[in-house]
């Protein structure tokens, strides 16, 4: 098999299994967390504050008071990160040709010079939060084996694309292949590891501020 | 004496051709059109994105590398019900046509003049009497005594080296050559510059197209955008300024190449083409009497100018003629389920309902059957299945295609410049219409309708050129691109007047996927083994009655089919071989 | 006819009067193609001149022509520069006067004559599923290619077809076909794909033999690198606007006449290896791009295979709907059914519950 025989199969098979495995997971732990269930809460409202879940999925976003001073890596590190993420996944145009071809949606993207330092800001913030991690006793000793996982998972589409656009490689359709390979890997793998977090983050958030508004206590 | 003539490969053609025939006494009784190679694209085809069909159907044919992708979108347009925009029209009709006015200019020089030209024997020329003999019949340009010694020189020098190349082992010196050593040096001369010539109008292709062979096409028009903005103020930043990056090869550069190769083809065409026909013909005249072959003709018609839904705009009219009575004209109906028919009795595929059964297009299965001899083999049993080809009929009739066809269907309409084009080649070599139901009559077809066709070139040209300064730039309709704007089920005909003649492809849609393809193309009617009722097809019946001087060269036959310029992969390769008489491989 | 001692190319260069214009025309197009500097066109004119005419028979398979008439529309060297001043085409269907058995023994005769240092080019590809499907005075393919492969000094598999088995080889491949390189595999094979190949390729490549004598430095997929070295996308003169983000959505829109990039009509320009940027076609006039439709890809193995043609590259190739949405489902009814087990689970801790009173607790103590 060649690079873009490899090409043609993570294009065509091994993004079907890809998604399939990834939407899968995600609806069978949504509906196994979903169902779990709440005991009624008969106590009444101390507080009527309509909105309150839905300000929270925001708010929890933004840094306690004081905690950006205590700890600006993790909070920089984190929003360069996700933002150069994000940026990069949703306005470099071939991604948005792909989400196109799957989903039918479509919007404007950005010139590729943008998407190019988004992209290294990433890589960047992820290495600062890796040496973090290394270097900080008490994180080190609070990861675990999927949290390093989880970092190599999300890392190598950002290393392997930034590969691919800039040629690093003689052979453009194997980084290529290795590139949405290794986004079929995130993508299998992001329902049964802590990268669950994309979809629970926002179900939780909810549920905690609204809980917490009904007891009156500011969120 | 009875013995069996084998010509495998028949050379100077596209593809793969065979041809076997019974001889007795030096004459061809029986004759039989093999195709030998199959590649099973209508099954490749199957399950895929009918806009991708044209580029799989386009490498049916790499001569005629136009007319399957032309043939293909137009079917896919026809079942999705999608109109091209005018200049679309005219982009086609000069792609179309410059692939008609290359293609047989090629087929004369280089794939049938060596029937009737002896190279050897141009060695001999005066070149004096040869520069004569061209500026008697042409003003082209390339005709001193100096020019045709240079052409002498080079073709001694080759031919001295001892290695002929190409030219080996031709039937020099065959009796049947009558051409003089002058007229042949001039042919020799005329397939050098010919080459040169073939290369160089190739370039409307590349503009147009992108590249030749295989240029590009798209379901809904063209895909070649124009970079012309008419109603551009003509500095600074207007509606269309485009800072001058990119845009496409059709811009103001492009279109005046696309002129100039229209002037060369014309030139050549006017000069070379036409006169070298006329003046090789005179020398034939007994070939205006041998190769009538069926007398029934059909034509599908193309070269529209009110879109590809009205025939009367059509520059080569659609029609049928049955037993040489240009009196009648009978209508052709492609998607009528009961005119158009393939068998595969003598064919090498299976039909579910049984091997004698005619089936539309439509319902058309393509399921191969290899029954034929062992490789290596010496003889097909024709009496079975000897063919890759299927056999089509219309109404249970064989008919043949192409240029003659096309002749006959305008002259019988009364087409004016054909009827003068016609009425000057008869006056000329002093021959009766009857003489165009011949061998010579096919190839002398060709060359008239390259001429009607080269001033055609001018008036699509003039017309786009309009359009653009009209401020028409569309090129293409996008409204029916997306699948997702297609019934659940289509089925449509793209069909068209190829080089070699009538070329039709069948397409079914379901659910956005081809379910069904099926291309019944020019040399399928032409080569197309026997019909179950034992009709022969065009070669063959065209093959019947011609006397061999030497069945081991079988210059004769070769004459014959080549003027029907086969094209096999569209639908099959001739062998001369053996018998008790004369053995094929000795050295 | 069969001259034992080759004339050298100076020799037929004088007899036959050929324009020394076109000859060095022709030299100065190969120092171009491997960048050697202008001095060099009289070094390569030496060569060649010393050069005779070398032998090359010619065999095609399941083809379409469409690499002969590619060949003949070369410019530099022309096709008749070619045949007739610095190859004997000894056997070519489509070119060659003799028939049948002539032609047959015109190849037999080469082959024996110029035993072990005859060039082999083949066009098509070979069909294994059947013998019969296709033949040539009655030979298999592959027969035909094993007995001419035999003599050859090299094999060029001219053409995708020939060199990676091309269209017929397409999904689902009905006649079981092969490339070349799948047969010969004791002679050196240099593939020259594309569908068809870039004229000046074919020739530029044949020509290296001829001069040098020796095969050009191949890449892995047997393609001489100084022709297939660098993706259309990165030679591109469009490539400027893909770097901008500006993209023709359709075929006529604005972006198209402004010559943007044609990514999302479904080029193949980034994974597709060949010169037509660089050279462009039928003597640099343009190339798909520049006339508006995307790169095909034809210069790679299962171009035909790659997915839709219409679909951007990072489009799915095939389709992923059905699969997603079977995965939801299955996914909703195994969350459903562990839900199930769950709250069994739930119910029967629950059950099995003691209550324990201040009671107990103070007795055990």
């Amino acid at each position: 098999m060649n690079g873009l025989e490899l090409l043609t199969w993570a294009r065509g098979p091994g993004l079907a299994l890809a998604l399939g495995i990834c939407v899968f997971g995600v609806i069978l732990r949504s509906v196994e967390i979903l169902a779990l269930g709440r005991k009624p809460d008969l106590a009444p409202a101390r507080a009527v504050t309509p909105g309150s879940g839905w300000r929270t999925i925001f708010s929890r976003s933004l840094p306690p008071p004081g905690m950006l001073r205590r700890a600006p890596l993790t909070y920089l590190g984190g929003y360069v990160f996700h933002l150069g993420f994000a940026v990069t996944l949703f306005f470099f145009v071939p991604h948005i040709e792909l989400i196109r071809g799957v989903l039918g949606l479509s919007w404007p993207g950005l010139p590729n010079s943008l998407i190019d330092a988004a992209t290294i800001a990433a890589i960047l913030a992820m290495i600062a939060l890796l040496i973090g991690r290394l270097v900080d006793p008490v994180k080190r000793l609070l990861s675990g084996g999927g949290d390093w996982l989880a970092w190599a998972l999300t890392f190598a589409p950002l290393a392997t694309g930034y590969a691919a656009y800039h040629h690093w490689f003689e052979n453009y359709a194997l980084t290529l292949a290795l590139h949405i390979l290794s986004i079929e890997l995130l993508l299998a793998l992001l329902p049964f590891t802590k990268l669950f977090h994309v979809v629970s983050l926002f179900m939780a958030r909810w549920y905690n501020g609204d809980i917490a508004g009904r007891k009156g206590v500011a969120t | 004496m009875s013995e069996r003539l084998v010509i495998d490969p028949v050379t100077r053609i596209e593809g793969h051709l065979r041809i076997e025939a019974q001889l007795k006494n030096g004459i061809i009784e029986e004759a039989y059109s093999a195709g030998t190679m199959v590649r099973g694209l209508e099954l490749i085809l199957r399950g895929r994105d009918p806009r991708d069909a044209w580029a799989f159907a386009q490498r049916i044919c790499g001569v005629c590398t136009v007319v399957h992708a032309v043939a293909s979108v137009r079917a896919v347009e026809d079942a999705l019900k999608i109109t091209i925009p005018k200049n679309a029209e005219l982009i086609r009709n000069l792609m179309v046509g410059a692939q008609y006015i290359h293609d047989h200019v090629m087929h004369f020089y280089h794939l049938h003049a060596l029937d009737w030209v002896d190279v050897v024997s141009a060695l001999k020329a005066d070149p004096k009497a040869a520069s004569a003999l061209a500026q008697s019949i042409s003003r082209h340009a390339q005709s001193s005594p100096g020019y045709f010694a240079d052409v002498q020189k080079r073709l001694k020098g080759f031919v001295e080296t001892g290695k002929l190349g190409i030219f080996q082992n031709g039937y020099w010196g065959h009796p049947a050559y009558k051409l003089p050593p002058e007229a042949n040096l001039m042919a020799v001369a005329h397939y050098l510059e010919g080459l040169a010539w073939q290369r160089d109008v190739v370039a409307l292709h590349a503009i147009l197209g992108g590249k030749n062979p295989h240029p590009n096409f798209v379901v809904g028009g063209a895909p070649i955008a124009i970079s012309i903005y008419p109603d551009h103020p003509g500095r600074g930043k207007g509606p269309h300024y485009r800072g001058g990056q990119g845009g496409t090869a059709l811009d103001v550069t492009g279109l005046a190449r696309i002129q100039a190769v229209i002037d060369a083809m014309r030139a050549f065409v006017d000069n070379v083409y036409v006169p070298d026909t006329l003046a090789i013909a005179g020398f034939y005249k007994d070939w205006f009497k041998q190769g009538e072959g069926l007398g029934n003709f059909l034509c599908y018609g193309d070269l529209p100018s009110r879109g590809i839904d009205d025939p009367t705009g059509f520059l080569f009219p659609r029609g049928a003629i049955l037993n040489r009575d240009l009196s009648t004209l009978h209508d052709v109906d492609l998607d009528a389920d009961d005119q158009i028919h393939e068998y595969v009795a003598h064919s090498w595929y299976d039909y579910a309902g049984g091997k004698n059964k005619g089936l539309h297009p439509y319902r058309g299965e393509t399921t191969l059957n290899y029954s034929g001899p062992k490789p290596p083999f010496e003889h097909l049993p024709v009496e079975q299945a000897y063919s890759w080809l299927k056999t089509p009929r219309w109404k249970g009739q064989a008919m043949e295609v192409g240029p003659l066809a096309r002749v006959l269907m305008l002259y019988a309409k009364g087409h004016a410049q054909t009827k003068e084009l016609v009425g000057m080649a008869l006056k000329k070599l002093d021959l009766p219409v009857s003489a165009l139901f011949s061998t010579l009559g096919r190839t002398a077809a060709r060359t008239l309708e390259t001429k009607i066709l080269a001033d055609a070139m001018q008036g699509w040209y003039d017309a786009l050129v309009a359009n653009i300064k009209a401020g028409d730039v569309s090129t293409f309709n996008d409204a029916k691109w997306e699948p997702s704007t297609w019934p659940k089920h289509a089925q449509g005909v793209g069909f068209m007047e190829a080089p070699r003649g009538g070329l039709a492809h069948w397409i079914v849609i379901d659910d956005a996927k081809i379910t069904n393809y099926q291309a019944v193309v020019p040399s399928t009617w032409n080569a197309g083994p026997r019909d179950p009722a034992g009709q022969a097809g065009a070669y063959e019946a065209a093959l019947q009655g011609h006397v061999l001087h030497d069945p081991a060269q079988p210059l004769e036959v070769l004459r014959t089919i080549h003027s029907f310029d086969p094209c096999i992969a569209c639908a099959v390769h001739l062998t001369d071989e053996h018998d008790s008489t004369y053995e094929a491989r000795i050295l | 006819m069969q001259h034992p001692d080759n004339h050298a190319l100076n020799v037929v260069l004088a007899e036959a009067g050929l324009s020394r214009r076109d000859f060095l025309g022709f030299c100065a197009t190969l120092a171009a193609a491997y960048a050697l500097p202008a001095s060099s066109v009289g070094a390569i004119a030496a060569a060649l001149e010393k050069a005779p005419r070398a032998s090359v028979i010619w065999l095609s398979f399941q083809e379409c022509t469409g690499c002969t008439e590619s060949l003949t529309r070369s410019h530099a060297p022309s096709v008749e520069g070619l045949i007739l001043e610095q190859i004997s085409l000894d056997y070519h269907h489509t070119l060659q006067a003799a028939s049948g058995a002539a032609a047959e023994r015109a190849r037999d005769a080469a082959m024996r004559a110029n035993a072990g240092k005859y060039l082999l080019v083949v066009d098509g590809s070979i069909p294994l599923g059947n013998a019969g499907y296709s033949t040539i005075a009655g030979l298999s393919n592959l027969d035909m290619l094993k007995e001419a492969a035999q003599g050859a000094a090299a094999v060029i598999a001219v053409g995708t077809c020939a060199a990676y088995g091309g269209l017929p080889a397409a999904d689902p491949n009905p006649t079981g076909a092969v490339a070349v390189s799948a047969i010969v595999k004791d002679k050196p094979v240099i593939n020259v794909p594309g569908c068809p190949p870039i004229p000046v390729v074919i020739t530029g490549v044949l020509a290296h033999f001829l001069t040098f004598g020796t095969l050009p430095e191949l890449d892995d997929l047997g393609r001489p690198k100084i022709f297939y070295g660098e993706s259309i996308h990165d030679r591109c003169y469009r490539r400027p606007f893909y770097d901008q983000g500006k993209f023709a959505d359709t075929f006529d829109d604005e972006g198209a006449r402004k010559g943007w990039c044609l990514f999302k009509l479904g080029c193949k320009g980034p994974v597709t290896y060949n010169a037509c940027a660089t050279t462009k076609w039928n003597n640099g006039v343009s190339f798909p791009i520049q006339s508006g439709h995307g790169c095909l890809g034809c210069s790679e193995p299962g171009f035909w295979d790659m997915g839709p043609f219409y679909q951007a590259l990072s489009m799915p190739a095939t389709p992923v709907q059905k699969t997603v949405a079977g995965a939801a489902a299955a996914g909703a009814a195994v969350g459903v059914a562990v839900a199930f087990a769950n709250r069994g689970k739930k119910a029967a801790a629950k059950a099995a519950h003691q209550a324990v009173k201040v009671e107990d607790l103070e007795k055990k103590s």
